[in-house]
């Protein structure tokens, strides 16, 4: 028990490795339940970052050398961010019976997802078989285990994945001590918890604080409800939602084409580094973004989406330097040749999909965003970003069952669950923004 | 605060479209408990023996067997594993290697494909069931669900 408080702990510190995001300006303004998650999601990405580096030039990991960096670099930023004039926070106007009900089902949704982790009934079969595998390993050789990622007898380890929920879990790994398996799911929770405050943050910016709580509360019950259902705990998945989720969020809520994307570039940085997906979801929010934004020639606007790119591909270059360095197989594994299909297949795909989209709730979460998008397709471009993650991701995933030359349903079976989460809730953020009749002067909706 | 974002006027419609989607959060949450794995109440409260009690029985006793058999298996040594079946002989492997960190994992079969070469390098073979460690050796230590044999050097 112990060793468990000490992970969950461990988990929570990432808040203070990560502090100095929190004072970033285009985060200040936002509430402190929000800046302690975008604490949280920062801190994450940065000791991944700095656990890469140190395996790259052959520095220890240990509590201390990793901690010390980035302290002093939190705090260096939290000195430097804090002069800057950040916008001042509007404080939160919401009825009694709204603010009441819309906590009570987030708390609830939260309770049931902590639950379903904790009592092991949510548990990741995956998480047994190579996440928590190569984080018990990683922290026991201070670093990224060459031998085990060579290994002959270990590529079901999925040895390309990006490092992100590795390092962490073996950042919880030593300062706990050990690796507690029954503890580590129930700590995936956090991350959904870190999502609420800082999606609701920014959507009050562009709905108002009334349709912002009611669409925040709609989107945990989904995706809490959706995470314990996919077996979710202890994997890449709740961290993926939150970095897709909030990267995405921030995206669909920039109020002008000065406002910095320091924040979604960070997130997006994280979902690069949590799984291959997180890399495509990076392309179709740029060209989501590409495609709602309406100011300045093709040119800017082009320029401005492609800008969103850089970072996440250093981030994971950073990952590919070490597979170069160490001899080992650079970059990610692909399921086949890119282009030889087994259309004959498709049929069953789209059926075995649809079955699989149930998010544990039958369908309702999926079935309340297309009444909103199919009732007004007009509006789509508004929320262009969320629409092209909530189409791009499924299709992406259908191009990669047509590469099996089995019949791919029991593949889908066990990861469409999982893997659609994220356009799940990019989907509920596209039916948020083309529910609401919000204006923005400088998006020319008037 | 300077906020370039108006919010549409708020209006009976508005209010009712909020809560729709509290109202539809509520049903999602209904839903998804009327589905849901969690056991009863005091059950869920429970911590575990293993991460997988309510996720899968089988993968739950692979698990606590190998939990148990770590015990016995000293670390620097190499050890194989040897299931009733390939695909448990595969599961105890994988899991094993989280368990086992401090040994060297030599499987006595990877997917399915007899792998005899490693295997039978193995010092110590961790056998899940009932039946006597291919390749033979010496019991350790007897569970409910399976033993630990030591080979000669």
């Amino acid at each position: 028990m112990l060793a468990a408080a000490k992970y969950l702990l461990a988990e929570v510190l990432l808040v203070v490795l990560g502090a100095g995001a929190a004072f970033h300006p285009s985060v200040r303004s936002l509430g402190v339940a929000a800046r302690l998650a975008a604490a949280f999601g920062a801190g994450a990405v940065a000791i991944t970052l700095e656990a890469t580096l140190f395996s790259i030039v052959g520095l220890p990991w240990t509590v201390g050398t990793l901690a010390l960096p980035l302290l002093l670099v939190s705090f260096a930023s939290a000195l430097r961010w804090r002069r800057r004039p950040a916008p001042a926070r509007a404080p939160v106007r919401i009825s009694w019976g709204m603010a009441v009900c819309s906590a009570g089902v987030c708390a609830a949704s939260l309770i049931y997802l902590a639950l379903s982790f904790a009592s092991s009934s949510a548990t990741s079969v995956d998480f047994l078989l190579f996440w928590g595998v190569k984080a018990v390993r990683f922290a026991d050789s201070r670093g990224f285990d060459a031998e085990f990622l060579r290994g002959p007898f270990t590529v079901h380890a999925s040895l390309d994945y990006p490092p992100l929920v590795p390092v962490v879990e073996a950042w919880g790994c030593l300062v706990a001590g050990k690796m507690p398996w029954r503890a580590v799911p129930a700590a995936s929770t956090l991350w959904a918890a870190a999502a609420i405050p800082l999606i609701f943050e920014r959507l009050r910016r562009r709905f108002g604080d009334r349709s912002a709580a009611g669409l925040v509360v709609f989107w945990s019950a989904a995706l809490c409800v959706s995470l314990a259902n996919s077996y979710s705990g202890g994997n890449a998945e709740a961290p993926l939602v939150f970095f897709e989720s909030v990267g995405l969020t921030w995206l669909l809520t920039e109020a002008d084409s000065r406002e910095s994307r320091v924040a979604p570039i960070v997130a997006l940085c994280g979902a690069a580094l949590t799984k291959v997906e997180g890399s495509a979801a990076v392309a179709f929010l740029a060209a989501g973004c590409f495609f709602s934004d309406r100011r300045g020639s093709v040119a800017a606007r082009l320029r401005k989406s492609l800008s969103l790119f850089p970072w996440p591909v250093l981030c994971v270059s950073l990952w590919f330097l070490y597979q170069a360095k160490r001899s080992l197989r650079v970059g990610y594994r692909a399921h086949g040749e890119l282009l030889v299909l087994f259309p004959r297949h498709l049929p069953g795909i789209l059926k075995a999909m649809f079955r699989n989209l149930d998010a544990g709730s039958l369908w309702l979460p999926w079935l309340f965003a297309l009444l909103w998008l199919a009732a007004r397709p007009r509006a789509w471009r508004r929320a262009a970003p969320a629409v092209a993650l909530a189409v791009g991701l499924p299709a992406f995933l259908a191009f990669d069952y047509l590469h099996d030359q089995r019949d791919p349903t029991e593949r889908i079976g066990w990861t469409t669950p999982r893997v659609a989460q994220p356009a799940l809730s990019a989907a509920l953020l596209a039916a948020g923004v083309l529910s609401t009749r919000t204006r923005l002067r400088e998006f020319g909706d008037l | 605060m300077q906020n370039p974002i108006q919010p549409g006027r708020s209006s009976i419609g508005a209010g009712l479209r909020d809560w729709i989607w509290v109202i539809g959060a509520a049903m999602v949450l209904a839903a998804g408990l009327h589905c849901s794995r969690l056991p009863s109440i005091a059950t869920a409260f429970r911590v575990p023996a293993t991460p997988l009690d309510w996720t899968s029985e089988r993968g739950a006793r692979l698990w606590a067997f190998l939990t148990q058999a770590r015990d016995v298996v000293p670390p620097g040594v190499s050890y194989t594993v040897q299931g009733q079946n390939p695909d448990d002989e595969m599961n105890l492997y994988m899991f094993s290697l989280g368990l086992f960190f401090k040994q060297e994992a030599l499987p006595s079969s990877y997917f399915g494909v007899a792998t005899p070469g490693p295997g039978c390098r193995a010092r110590f073979v961790l056998v899940y069931g009932a039946a006597f460690p291919r390749g033979g050796g010496r019991l350790i230590r007897k569970f409910g669900e399976g033993a630990v044999y030591e080979r000669a050097a």
